[in-house]
């Protein structure tokens, strides 16, 4: 199980990695197009935030060439 | 331009470090002075203790101003303050409650007021801790209100109880006095503290928002 920044768990995998990767994009990159800090992108990207505004969201699928699906995914194990 | 943001602790900051200042000042100043035997601070090192009754409300006769007075005491009729000159042991207790709650009250409240500033400048203004001191310092504003009323109270007819033969009741209606500012400036932080520890959670929600 997956905890977030406070400890509470979650069964929702951020698959930021894989896309990155997919779009050959540094996570410094992502972070200045998007407009957020490397800091918070890495607290998403390791599954430890605790919540998502679409807005961010938005950003991301903007960026990344993606749907949210293709972001995160539920993983009740 | 943005403008500078203001510290939102003050003025409460500068106000409660003057404050405390000059209590200090002054108490070191009134021990000094009861030490050496020019003045007094609670009624030690006093020669002389006295108790001020309000105005007549009618009805009984301590109330009506009929006042029978022991040896020693005198009283001043216009303003209805009895005091006596030589007073005992006892009457130098009665005269100290009279007045060491009061103090307590205020130099308690200064202290934690001071602990309240400090902490919320060391830790930030918008956490639990901040908000737990806001709860104590309410706490301790209400019950030390009440406490105070009925300690300075029963002091007040015990030491009029020894100054005068009629009978005084050990809590009566001649020095009631509720403190409301008080007790509402009380209910008022325990509430400001209950708003602002649910802030404090809704802001550790949004520490970890993306």
């Amino acid at each position: 199980m997956i905890r977030s920044i406070d400890g509470e768990p979650h069964a929702i995998t951020v698959h930021l990695d894989r896309l990155l990767e997919a779009r050959g994009m540094t996570l410094t990159e992502l972070a200045d197009r998007v407009g957020i800090t490397i800091a918070n992108l890495s607290i998403l990207k390791n599954g430890r935030a605790k919540a998502i505004r679409f807005s961010t969201l938005t950003k991301l699928c903007e960026v990344l060439a993606c749907q949210p699906a293709d972001l995160l995914t539920f993983d009740p194990h | 331009m943005r403008s500078k943001p203001r510290n939102p602790l003050e003025p409460m900051a500068t106000v409660v470090s003057a404050l405390l200042g000059l209590t200090g000042a002054g108490i070191a100043v009134t021990v000094l002075a009861a030490v050496v035997g020019s003045g007094g601070i609670m009624g030690l090192g006093q020669s002389f203790v006295y108790v001020d009754v309000p105005g007549i409300v009618g009805g009984s006769d301590l109330q009506s101003g009929q006042w029978n007075l022991h040896d020693g005491v005198l009283a001043n009729t216009t303003g209805y303050r009895f005091f006596t000159t030589h007073p005992d042991v006892r009457q130098r207790v009665w005269y100290t409650l009279t007045l060491l709650p009061s103090s307590v009250l205020f130099i308690g409240a200064l202290l934690l007021v001071f602990r309240l500033v400090r902490g919320a400048e060391r830790d930030g203004i918008y956490t639990a801790a901040t908000a737990r001191r806001l709860r104590t310092l309410g706490w301790f504003l209400l019950i030390g209100a009440v406490v105070k009323m009925v300690v300075e109270m029963a002091a007040a007819n015990r030491l009029l109880a020894t100054m005068v033969t009629n009978h005084v009741e050990w809590i009566g209606p001649i020095f009631w006095e509720t403190p409301w500012a008080v007790l509402l400036t009380a209910a008022g932080l325990l509430t400001f503290a209950r708003i602002m520890r649910i802030g404090v959670e809704m802001r550790d929600d949004l520490q970890g928002t993306v």
